[in-house]
């Protein structure tokens, strides 16, 4: 009985779930309740390209998506075997607590089922009971089948991915996909898809097609480390093989394809989720097709975001290659409509985690107009550095020369070099040396800071985020909440996971 | 009764008086504008699209909110989160199902964003994880569609994420 603008009023307070409910009920409801879809999946798995290719093909609905995002993480068959075939035979003190109880499927894929479990308690810590955790501990419970139910689902999976990966069908609806969808403008591609067991980041059609409760080995496909694990290794770009470059199968695809065909993508994001990993970063030491490729999409005209995860090179002492060869800088430089910059790596924070984020590599903090232009940037709006070797006097002068139309900094889980103080002792330097606080909270650039939590608590993907407390600082009167350590005081700040 | 210092006079649709303080009263945006261009008020208002039993329900609601902030511009995200309903909001709409319509036809018709705002979250919340059938039975809506219509339906869903 209600008119038309406030059923639409009611339906815009609706989450997909029931909008499709909905739509379900009547035919006036159906032509009212439109589903939300402006982003659709590909990767080299049969549902996910059957949806893209609907999508793709379906009048309404192909003029609304403006983002593709490429789950690059490939299932994998046996590479697990090795690293966790003592975790799973054997408890803290040596002493053998279980013998593989299903035969029927293979051992490296039963550990890495009973490591999701066991991932899933520690994530989840003290954290307060949300609905989804009660789902979760349905999911849970329906988990504890007999593990060669879900290895023959796996099995499937891999299968038809295979036949995917032959056939190069993800690249072929990638390319309709540039054709079909006018409002398209960003690529995500990222390894974190999959999230954690029962927690994925993206919903994509294959992963809603699970069976319930479906256990099996998280792929991340960048190599990647886990809490605990050594961090990533990686090798120069240009001596590996192809089938280890292809551990990039959709960064390596989509920026090929991007080269070679029409398109109006304004926007790319390399997304590692404060996973432990990113890009190989040699590809920018010596010139390859990939770095061309990137090239070639950094120049067109318009482009406006990126967003870059790199893993750093822990072979030598040598200034990280990004930088060495002035190759990133030069790619940077070519996109000149720049308004969103953010680079991610996997140098650890403090030293605490040297040995578990980054193989215990040592690399030096270097200027940051080294490797971005600011000169070529007039119209940047954000800054983000994750990761990353800084001195107190790079980053100020950094920030002293961003542009004055930028709107918003972020700054997470940086490595002060040693005696050049910490976040205590930065912030005043900020707020009494940049011409911020002379602009006003209104005008002047909104600063967000990521800290990783402390040593012993410490997990991929959570950090305390601080943004009143910094503004109150730097626009206000507020007080300096960090310790002498540099780590935020009791209550300040909020604990996110990024999952 | 005609309107007195700061006390306005509604007359209701089934033409019952009722009075009201003018800062209850303007927490209506079309009160408020209408009080503005006329300077003071003196006759009595009609609210013609809104009964008795209805216009007091919305005054009482305008009453326990008359001190509160203008409202802010929400993102699409916390639009989405219709179960954040403060407590007493949430007693207010435990009526029937007719009368929180009329109440939101009442607000939409007075201008009223916090209480529209209030009330569509809790339509939208008598959706959320319900099947199309439970939903068909609380609104008594009439299934129209043939079993290839509500198919194709099916199939389209299938494309969007639950978020």
């Amino acid at each position: 009985s209600l008119p038309n603008e406030l059923l639409l009023l009611i339906i815009s307070r609706l989450p997909n779930a029931a909008i499709k409910s909905l739509r379900l009920t009547s035919k006036r409801l159906h032509g009212m309740a439109h589903l939300r879809l402006n982003r659709v999946f590909l990767s080299a798995n049969p549902d996910n390209i059957r949806v893209f290719r609907a999508i793709a093909d379906h009048d309404l609905h192909r003029h609304n998506i403006e983002e593709i995002i490429w789950d690059d993480a490939l299932l994998q068959t046996t590479s697990f075997e090795g690293l966790y075939r003592w975790d799973y035979f054997h408890g803290p003190n040596g002493q053998i607590i279980q013998e593989h109880p299903d035969e029927t499927c293979p051992i490296w894929y039963a550990i890495a089922c009973r490591k999701n479990l066991h991932a899933l308690r520690t994530r989840k810590n003290t954290d307060a009971d949300r609905p989804d955790h009660v789902t979760r501990a349905l999911e849970v419970v329906a988990a504890q089948q007999p593990l060669h139910l879900f290895w023959q689902t796996y099995e499937e999976l891999v299968e038809k991915q295979d036949t995917i990966l032959a056939t190069n069908a993800d690249t072929e609806a990638l390319i309709y996909g540039l054709k079909q969808f006018p409002s398209l403008k960003r690529i995500t591609i990222t390894p974190a898809t999959h999230g954690w067991l029962f927690n994925p980041l993206y919903e994509t059609p294959m992963i809603r097609d699970f069976p319930f409760g479906f256990n099996y080995p998280i792929p991340r496909g960048w190599p990647a480390s886990r809490t605990g694990e050594d961090g990533p290794d990686i090798q120069w770009w240009n001596d590996q093989l192809e089938t280890t470059k292809d551990q990039w199968r959709g960064f390596r695809t989509v920026t090929r394809v991007l080269a070679q065909e029409q398109h109006h993508i304004s926007e790319l994001i390399l997304d590692a989720h404060q996973l432990n990993t990113g890009l190989n970063c040699t590809i920018f030491e010596a010139p390859c097709d990939e770095y061309h490729h990137f090239l070639s999409l950094l120049r067109t005209p318009g482009f406006s975001r990126l967003d870059l995860a790199l893993i750093i090179r822990s072979q030598d002492q040598r200034a990280w290659p990004p930088v060495d060869q002035g190759l990133l800088h030069q790619a940077l430089s070519e996109a000149t409509d720049m308004e969103h910059i953010s680079l991610a790596t996997t140098i650890a924070a403090s030293d605490d985690l040297m040995d578990i984020s980054d193989n215990g590599m040592a690399v030096d903090a270097v200027p940051l107009q080294t490797i971005f232009p600011l000169d070529k940037w007039p119209k940047l709006r954000h800054f983000g550095l994750s990761g990353f070797p800084v001195t107190h006097d790079y980053i100020l002068s950094f920030l002293a020369q961003l542009p004055p139309t930028v709107r918003s900094i972020e700054l997470s889980f940086l490595r002060f070099q040693d005696n050049c103080g910490n976040w205590r002792t930065l912030l005043p330097k900020i707020r009494d040396r940049l011409p911020w606080r002379d602009r006003g909270v209104a005008v002047g650039p909104k600063l967000v800071i990521g800290i990783g939590l402390e040593f012993g608590n410490w997990q991929i993907g959570r950090g305390i985020w601080l943004e009143e407390e910094v503004s109150a600082f730097i626009y206000g009167d507020g007080w300096n909440f960090f310790d002498v350590n540099g780590y935020p005081r009791w209550g300040s700040g909020v604990v996110r996971d990024a999952f | 009764m005609a309107a007195s210092g700061n006390l306005l006079t509604f007359v209701s649709a089934d033409n019952v008086h009722i009075e009201v303080e003018r800062d209850v009263a303007e927490r209506s945006l079309l009160i408020k504008n209408m009080l503005e261009d006329l300077g003071e008020a003196t006759e009595d208002i009609p609210i013609p699209n809104v009964n008795e039993p209805v216009l007091r329900k919305v005054i009482e609601w305008c009453r326990h909110h008359k001190n509160d902030p203008p409202a802010s511009t929400e993102d699409e995200d916390s639009r989405r989160k219709t179960t954040d309903i403060d407590e007493w909001d949430q007693k207010f709409t435990q009526v029937d199902q007719e009368m929180l319509f009329e109440i939101i036809l009442a607000a939409n018709y007075l201008d009223i964003k916090g209480l529209l705002d209030v009330g569509c979250k809790t339509v939208a919340n008598m959706i959320k994880g319900k099947s199309p059938e439970e939903i068909r039975k609380t609104f008594n809506i009439q299934n129209d569609f043939t079993p290839e219509e509500e198919d194709q339906i099916r199939r389209e869903n299938e494309w969007a994420e639950d978020r």
